[in-house]
């Protein structure tokens, strides 16, 4: 074990690596500070350019750029009242309320001490709990895995959308995005209209990026905000303070850490989720409640520490299972496939090196925040001053010549422009679309898993609840499904009665 | 543009028929559970979906007649209020900026399809980002200058660092 540590931290403390860390740190910073542009669409948009790196920078790079986005997020909030990525949206008036008040050095200092803090005890409880749980999967069967994908996507669902009859809908599409190709336990071509571009199925990273970043560049268009008005504001030493708040708030800390790390590791749900169960959980437990919303650091320093918490709690069933814990691990997940680093409890046996490398890369990440944080905050007049009708044209060609890149053929830019199109209406008839990316992540395996428990079963549904561990799974799975309907039936024999 | 639930639903559904069938062509490979399956319980899925979004949709359809509102087939105003009628087309339809602004987006897609290969990446980045920052209010002294200089930035990433072929078109006989 020892010696797996020692070569992973050869491998992290290599330059080319160091410099990939800092430059999409960097990037990271620049995304998330930027209203519009959100951690997911950093990720997206790093895919193409990953796709040329050796594994561990590639995963480096992605796990460097979404822990700053997440944080960086925080600043637009505070300097003028608009979110960077939505994972910020819970505390932006608390943040705002206080920079209103004079505080804003305090509302930022807590965003970054706290998202530091949140963000290396996410990373302690990942690197911790995920081998652990390796360990109890490696003795799953296809029948287990077919429940617990299952389960995973119900779960997404719920969580993540206030519709989910139109979140099932978009998974079923998500889904059936995946069933095209000759990717099938058969072997058969399906869906390709003899196009043989998709024999190998739809490529990924077209579709990631359409779906992420094109979509957003279309809501631009129709936005009418091409240019914003920072709030005037002094920043100082943002680290003064911050040692009395630790102490003034020392529950709130801890609370934030664990719910963010178990929100995140739920399928489905990530940290715009975790910060604003975060905050309301903080207001119901404070002992000032009524300072909630006027400028109070108490939320900030919780839910912040939640946000970054959920982003390393993501990455355990993602390592684990194979199963996204939100819709940046999805992308992470489509990665590491294609850099043969096949998600699944086996990954510790097979590659320790690179899940240490890994660990240690969310550690460095998490530290190098501090330094590059305090300098993105005292750039950040700067940043935001960009204009977005120049952002937005050169994140669209960024994103044509990152699709092209990936098999130098146009056929990606055409596939990135459908689904492009496809989120875009998607979202303004509130079908969400990170179901659908989920679906089409997971699609694969879920098939792989239901025909050879199907085979091995003979064809007897009943043989999917026989073993333990995978009878226990599917009807959590199955009440999941029936609550919802079963309640609404009893409201309506209610309400007749009454 | 927002469509009503009950249309999206007939939409669902429309697609979920069509999968179910084109699934049952597939051929099956000697055994029960074949390539089909999949797909169809998919269809079986999203066809429940849609009968469940079609009810839906009515049934807001049916709550604007009961305040004895008039159902219009289109409405422009009430973004927020999509139950309420068939179609709901976005606020921006009037301004013809704004509909220029959105259209450009996959045009330039379709541009560079088109056009990449025969004319090159460079000016086929050139141009298309010069209309944009045009149509989102760059002055053109600044559009033009950060234009080139950005076409020749990502261009040096892609194809120096990355080593991704893309085209020279009719700047050949000056590749670098």
């Amino acid at each position: 074990m020892f010696a797996n540590i020692y070569a992973a931290f050869g491998m992290v403390f290599d330059p080319y690596v160091l410099a990939v860390i800092l430059g999409s740190s960097i990037f990271g910073l620049f995304m998330g500070a930027v209203p519009g542009l959100s951690a997911t669409m950093a990720v997206a948009l790093l895919v193409p350019v990953t796709f040329f790196m050796p594994p561990v920078p590639a995963i480096a790079a992605m796990v460097s750029a979404t822990a700053m986005a997440i944080f960086s997020g925080d600043i637009p909030g505070c300097l003028l009242r608009i979110p960077g990525t939505p994972s910020s949206a819970a505390y932006t008036d608390e943040a705002y309320a206080m920079t209103m008040k004079g505080q804003g050095e305090i509302a930022l200092g807590a965003s970054l001490v706290f998202s530091v803090i949140g963000g290396l005890f996410g990373t302690l409880v990942l690197i911790l709990a995920a081998p652990a749980l390796a360990e109890l999967a490696l003795k799953f069967s296809s029948f287990e895995y077919f429940w617990l994908v299952l389960l995973g996507l119900t779960c997404a669902i719920f969580i993540a959308s206030d519709n989910p009859l139109k979140g099932f809908v978009s998974l079923f599409l998500g889904m059936f995005i995946a069933s095209i190709g000759m990717g099938n336990p058969a072997g058969a071509p399906r869906f390709t209209f003899d196009q043989p571009d998709l024999l190998g199925g739809v490529s990924l990273v077209p579709l990631m990026v359409g779906m992420f970043a094109m979509s957003e560049v279309l809501r631009f268009a129709v936005s009418r905000d091409f240019s914003m008005k920072v709030a005037e504001s002094r920043v100082g030493n943002v680290f003064k303070g911050m040692w009395g708040l630790m102490l003034k708030y020392p529950k709130s800390v801890l609370r934030g850490s664990v719910l963010g790390t178990l929100v995140g590791a739920l399928p489905g749900a990530g940290a715009d989720i975790a910060a604003w169960m975060s905050y309301a959980m903080s207001k119901k437990l404070s002992k000032e409640p009524e300072k909630f919303g006027t400028g109070h650091p108490e939320g900030i320093v919780e839910s912040g520490a939640a946000n970054n918490s959920a982003l390393a709690g993501a990455w355990i069933p993602a390592l684990v299972f194979g199963i996204p814990g939100d819709s940046i691990t999805a992308i992470v997940i489509g990665v590491l496939y294609m850099k043969n680093l096949n998600p699944g409890p086996m990954i510790f046996v097979e590659n320790p090196v690179s899940m240490y490398a890994i660990f240690i890369v969310f550690i460095l990440a998490n530290l190098l925040m501090l330094p590059l944080g305090f300098w993105c905050i005292k750039m950040a007049k700067r940043i935001l001053s960009i204009p977005r009708g120049i952002l937005m044209p050169l994140i669209l060609l960024f994103c044509i010549v990152g699709s092209y890149a990936t098999n130098n053929s146009v056929t990606d830019v055409g596939i990135m422009l459908v689904f492009g199109l496809l989120a875009y209406v998607m979202e303004e008839n509130g079908f969400p679309v990170a179901p659908a990316v989920l679906g089409v992540v997971l699609g694969g395996m879920l098939e792989e898993h239901f025909v050879t428990s199907m085979i091995k079963a003979d064809g007897q549904f009943l043989a999917f609840f026989e073993r333990p561990i995978a009878g226990t799974l599917g009807v959590i799975t199955l009440l999941l499904w029936l609550l919802p309907l079963a309640l609404k039936l009893l409201r309506r024999k209610t309400l007749a009665t009454a | 543009m927002k469509i009503n639930d009950a249309l999206s639903g007939l939409v669902v559904a429309l697609f979920a028929v069509v999968l179910w069938i084109a699934s049952s062509r597939l051929p099956a490979m000697g055994q029960d559970i074949g390539p089909n399956i999949f797909p169809q319980a998919l269809a079986v899925g999203l066809l429940i979906c849609a009968v469940l979004l079609v009810l839906r949709g009515l049934r807001g359809l049916r709550k604007t007649k009961a305040r004895s509102a008039h159902v219009s087939t289109f409405s422009t105003t009430g973004a927020a209020d999509q139950d309420a009628h068939w179609f709901t087309l976005p606020e921006w339809i009037g301004n013809g900026h704004a509909v220029l602004a959105f259209l450009l987006v996959p045009a330039s897609l379709l541009f560079y399809i088109w056009v990449s290969e025969p004319l090159g990446f460079l000016p086929t980045a050139f141009v298309l980002l010069l209309v944009l920052f045009v149509t989102f209010r760059t002055r053109l002294l600044v559009a033009v200058p950060t234009a080139l200089a950005c076409a020749l930035i990502i261009h040096t990433i892609f194809y120096k660092l990355l080593k991704v072929p893309l085209p020279w078109g009719i700047l050949t006989p000056l590749a670098w």
